[in-house]
């Protein structure tokens, strides 16, 4: 059952990360997989962009951005739900949805949630 | 080819559909010749609770005869070689550590939880 | 070179989940990479081939349906199978067969077909990687 250990790791957070604790998991999962080693992003999509606003980022989404987790924001969701640039929270970069299919090209995991 | 299924969402529509689909999808690629396992977290660890019965159900006039069983859907794929693994930290988290449950199951901790991922070819979350 | 394969799970109904439009995009943005594109819709998402999805005039916004020109999954699903067949890519869009008969969701747009969990697997396994994006 041993492979390669896990280059990188993604997880997509769609859910708005204000309202549903269980969001918080999915960052548990990255700092675990980035303490092993393992490069780790989250993409915020759709109301998972909700906080990535300066001053409504939940704490874990902060503790992961302070653990080394890299945290984009689906440019497209941040326009839709008029959040510019110069708003978004320290940590966080605005970034297209595709780079999702970019990291499924290249094998990796992604986690949709 | 193998796959680790994550499952996060239970009782999602088990009503309806006499199982859990997620469960059913997996049965039905395991009798295909997939090879899958199952790492069970959130609402999902209580499959593994012993005592659950669906009350027959009754909209109207129309009454169900087969309740779905997420528990013995768990047992067959256990029994057809599928790996299930339980979220140590969830089972806590839900009350569930002390209560009879499945035996077929293996606990992981959240913090073995990068390896386990890293011995699949592919990962889906459900 | 071997062509990378991307195979993707849907199980939203439409026009009840922002992942339909989310999932929608990451397909075009494959197939704008030359990727080749399997799709297994499983559950609600047999109902976004339907062929027989009609747009409609809005009141509320004033306007007809020309003016509304309201958009339809089967005319993304369309406009995705036409744009891989466009850039020579493979396209292969599989109803879970079981799902549409309980939903009576039968009559899907020309170029996807019905098929089993069975598929989806061997999908799945000839792919370079698979995205599932299932129901919250």
């Amino acid at each position: 059952m041993e492979r390669a250990e896990m280059k990188r790791l993604m997880i997509v957070e769609t859910r708005d990360p204000i309202a549903t604790p269980d969001a918080a998991w999915g960052t548990g999962l990255l700092i675990e997989a980035r303490q092993a080693g393992t490069a780790c992003t989250l993409m915020l999509a759709e109301n998972g962009t909700l906080g990535a606003r300066a001053g409504a980022s939940p704490s874990w989404l902060v503790a992961a951005a302070d653990a080394g987790i890299e945290i984009l924001a689906d440019a497209f969701a941040l326009a839709e739900r008029g959040i510019p640039a110069e708003q978004i929270a320290t940590g966080i970069r605005s970034a297209p949805l595709a780079l999702i299919v970019d990291r499924l090209a290249a094998g990796d995991p992604v986690l949709w949630r | 080819m193998k796959v680790l299924n994550i499952l996060s969402t239970g009782y999602r529509a088990t009503l309806e559909e006499q199982d859990d689909t997620v469960l059913w999808i997996s049965q039905a690629m395991k009798r295909a010749g997939a090879e899958l396992d199952l790492l069970l977290r959130a609402s999902t660890v209580n499959y593994v609770v012993e005592g659950q019965r669906v009350v027959p159900l009754s909209i109207g006039a129309r009454s169900q005869r087969n309740a779905p069983d997420v528990h013995a859907q768990l047992r067959d794929l256990a029994g057809g070689g599928a790996t299930i693994f339980l979220l140590r930290e969830d089972l806590e988290l839900y009350g569930l550590l002390d209560r009879p449950r499945l035996g077929e199951v293996r606990l992981i901790g959240a913090g073995g939880l990068p390896g386990l991922l890293s011995a699949y070819d592919q990962v889906w979350h459900w | 070179m071997t062509r990378t394969r991307l195979t993707f799970l849907l199980m939203d109904a439409p026009f009840e989940s922002s992942r339909t439009a989310t999932a929608m995009r990451l397909i075009d943005a494959a197939l704008d990479r030359g990727i080749d594109v399997n799709i297994f819709a499983y559950e609600g998402a047999v109902g976004l081939p339907l062929a027989a999805q009609t747009a409609h005039a809005n009141a509320v916004h004033g306007r007809d349906a020309t003016e509304e020109d309201h958009p339809l999954p089967r005319e993304w699903v369309a406009a995705l199978r036409d744009k891989a067949v466009e850039r020579g890519l493979a396209f292969d869009w599989v109803n879970c067969g079981l799902c549409v008969e309980e939903r009576g969701a039968a009559g899907s747009i020309e170029g996807t077909r019905r098929g089993t969990p069975a598929d989806f697997w061997a999908m799945a396994a000839a792919s370079t990687n698979t995205l599932v994006v299932a129901t919250a």
